[in-house]
């Protein structure tokens, strides 16, 4: 079998995994509105799953992504992030602003572009939204997440303002959203230990925990989109 | 008055005293864990102003509280003197940076004065009282009202 072969018969097992996903989670529903009423919006995860499946093609990330949104769901709402007990999942760390380290998990991301300027603003929006950029023919959002993650009153804003260089993009949600960082960090494989979790997560809650060793904030990915869509109301363009 | 006699109406309690600014101040012994150098505070993003950042104390997580900001002085740049006291208050252990650490004292009760109600509520709520001393005045804080509640709940969860 050639290279080629090989990629595309390894997209159809994507997309047949994905696809099993995706049905499993449609049977699993009902069962899961009943025990969290109140977390799960049954459209929001049909939407996403159906984008999980769309770029799959593109990247083997997506596989465990639908793998692990669909079991995620019916968790509690404080044990999103929360992995199993020994379970080894990737981080990647990344600096916004010149002194902040936030991190990632791994699976979470839907890729990884070089920032090119090309934006268009679009105005009247939080000022942490920076606009929309063209990537493979999808619109995307542009998140000035350093904006989004220092409140406007604090002594370190200024440093925001003056120490931010953009130099990558990292896509959450299918790609809809992009994150500007200045520096890409290193990978780290960490079991649930090396975090500390946040358990009272009333107050911000797309801060997930601290990476204990490198200090670094660890992101919620699904509840930082979710607070995104809510201040971003314009029609998916994509 | 016999010697525990007035070890009973008149307890001595020992207190380590810090500076900030021009004032010193003293928090109670019980309540100090260890008094660490200057070490690389690593922000929290969307922390409120009172909190500088965290540190890591031997793999655990703990939160530095901007002692200038709660007590209104305005920012100063660390040096050799500046030091992290690691205290238990709320149960929780946190750190509070100052300017310098200066010594433990020892106050009988009768030394300390109950904290005149002046100035703004804000700063009042956390004197405990004073003690006058030849070095001039020290200023005995209450740890635990530091924060309020809240700020506090919200500290627990940096």
């Amino acid at each position: 079998m050639s290279t080629e072969d090989k990629k595309q018969h390894a997209c159809e097992f994507e997309h047949e995994v994905a696809l099993k996903v995706y049905i499993d989670a449609l049977l699993l529903e009902p069962e899961a509105i009943e025990v969290m009423p109140e977390t799960v919006v049954p459209v929001a995860e049909q939407v996403e799953l159906a984008t999980a499946i769309e770029i799959n093609v593109e990247t083997p990330l997506e596989v465990a992504e639908a793998e692990t949104a669909s079991s995620q769901k019916i968790d509690s709402p404080a044990e999103l992030m929360a992995p199993v007990a020994g379970e080894i999942v990737e981080y990647l760390l990344f600096k916004v602003a010149g002194f902040l380290t936030l991190s990632v998990p791994l699976e979470r991301l839907n890729g990884i572009v070089k920032w090119n300027g090309e934006i268009t603003p679009i105005p009247g929006h939080a000022d942490w939204f920076l606009g929309l950029i063209s990537n493979r023919g999808r619109q995307v959002k542009v998140i000035d997440i350093a904006k989004f993650v220092i409140p406007e009153n604090h002594k370190s804003r200024q440093a925001v303002e003056e120490e931010r260089q953009f130099k990558h993009l990292l896509l959450v949600d299918g790609g809809r959203f992009g994150l500007v960082c200045d520096e890409l960090g290193q990978v780290l494989k960490l079991s649930a230990d090396k975090i500390r979790w946040r358990d009272n997560r009333s107050s911000r809650p797309w801060l997930a925990g601290t990476i204990i060793e490198q200090m670094s904030a660890l992101l919620d990915v699904d509840s930082f989109i979710e607070m995104l869509k809510e201040d971003t109301p314009l029609d998916d363009v994509s | 008055m016999s010697q525990s006699e007035e070890a009973e109406n008149n307890p001595v309690t020992q207190w380590v005293t810090f500076r900030l600014e021009d004032e010193t101040y003293g928090v109670n012994v019980m309540q100090v864990q260890e008094v660490l150098r200057m070490t690389e505070i690593a922000p929290v993003p969307g922390a409120p102003c009172y909190v500088l950042g965290i540190i890591n104390l031997r793999g655990n997580v703990v939160t530095v509280m901007d002692t200038r900001s709660r007590f209104a002085l305005p920012p100063h740049e660390t040096d050799d003197a500046t030091r992290i006291v690691i205290i238990e208050a709320e149960d929780q252990v946190v750190g509070i940076m100052v300017d310098s650490v200066a010594e433990v004292v020892y106050l009988k009760q009768s030394e300390i004065e109950v904290a005149p109600n002046v100035g703004n509520e804000e700063s009042s709520r956390y004197i405990q009282g004073v003690a006058n001393r030849d070095d001039g005045l020290l200023i005995l804080v209450d740890l635990d009202k530091l924060l309020t509640d809240d700020e506090w709940k919200e500290f627990n969860s940096m």
